[in-house]
């Protein structure tokens, strides 16, 4: 009965909560030597699973078919590191500005997402009880 | 929406060289008065130039975004004379080769430096207000 958004939007806000935990936890760790930043990969695998992505589809016509496409409900944050050079002594390669201005970024798209399910709940109120 | 992000990115980049450029300025005053390094001879004042970074993007278009630490200079300017016969690293004449750092210059770039960072700063929350703003049209 639920239109996609019921299914993407609360797949990308619980990875806006996991980059926010990834973001902190790389902060605490500004002063651990040696340290190296994560960071989350998540719009790829949704791109992916939602076909916009730019990667050649395996096309498919049985199920025992090797599938390259990850179906929506599978979609999950992956962590991953950074292992780049940095121009600190102690190995580590956290940058506080970045990781201040991923975290401003992070919030404003958790903002923006639950603004859309919000319209997309409004949408089936709409229908519901008719416009007031 | 892209483009709001990319003023956080840019803006960001400018404060991590920024910070970069304090942490050279600092280096240079507290060597202020170095007269041994390891090279031998006295301390010589380090200076940043900042280089701007594009993107590439598979169209052909670059786009901008931000800025990065080019390179760590060393300045040329003359060793600073001073007239002290009992000190160990006086020459024959009795001067001795001060690093060229001038403290007072050193002071005037780490205001432009701090001043410079609170200007990223505050594009990043104009960009946040912007964007802010945006999401309450409708609402």
């Amino acid at each position: 009965m639920f239109d996609i958004n019921f299914k993407v939007l609360p797949l990308s806000m619980d990875a806006s909560v996991k980059n926010h935990q990834v973001i902190s936890q790389n902060m605490a760790n500004f002063s651990t030597p040696n340290y190296k930043r994560k960071y989350i990969s998540f719009d790829d695998e949704l791109k992916k699973a939602l076909g916009n992505s730019d990667q050649l589809k395996l096309k498919t016509n049985n199920q025992k078919h090797i599938n390259n496409t990850p179906y929506l409900e599978n979609v999950q944050a992956k962590i991953l590191e950074d292992d780049s050079k940095s121009l600190r002594n102690d190995g580590n390669n956290v940058d506080i500005d970045t990781e201040n201005s991923l975290m401003i970024q992070n919030a404003l798209n958790y903002s923006s997402q639950s603004r859309l399910m919000t319209y997309a709940i409004q949408r089936y109120d709409t229908v519901l009880r008719g416009v007031k | 929406m892209d483009s709001l992000f990319r003023t956080i990115n840019v803006a960001s980049s400018g404060m991590t060289a920024e910070r970069f450029r304090l942490d050279v300025i600092s280096q240079n005053l507290s060597n202020a008065d170095t007269t041994k390094t390891e090279n031998g001879g006295p301390y010589v004042r380090k200076g940043v130039t900042f280089q701007e970074v594009l993107n590439n993007t598979l169209s052909g278009t670059s786009q901008f975004s931000g800025v990065k630490v080019n390179e760590i200079f060393e300045d040329d300017a003359p060793f600073r004379l001073e007239y002290d016969p009992s000190h160990p690293e006086a020459n024959e004449e009795g001067y001795v080769e001060y690093p060229n750092v001038n403290v007072l210059n050193e002071m005037i770039d780490m205001i432009t430096a701090q001043r410079a960072y609170d200007l990223n700063a505050s594009v990043i929350s104009t960009a946040k207000n912007m964007y802010n703003s945006a999401l309450n049209i409708g609402k």
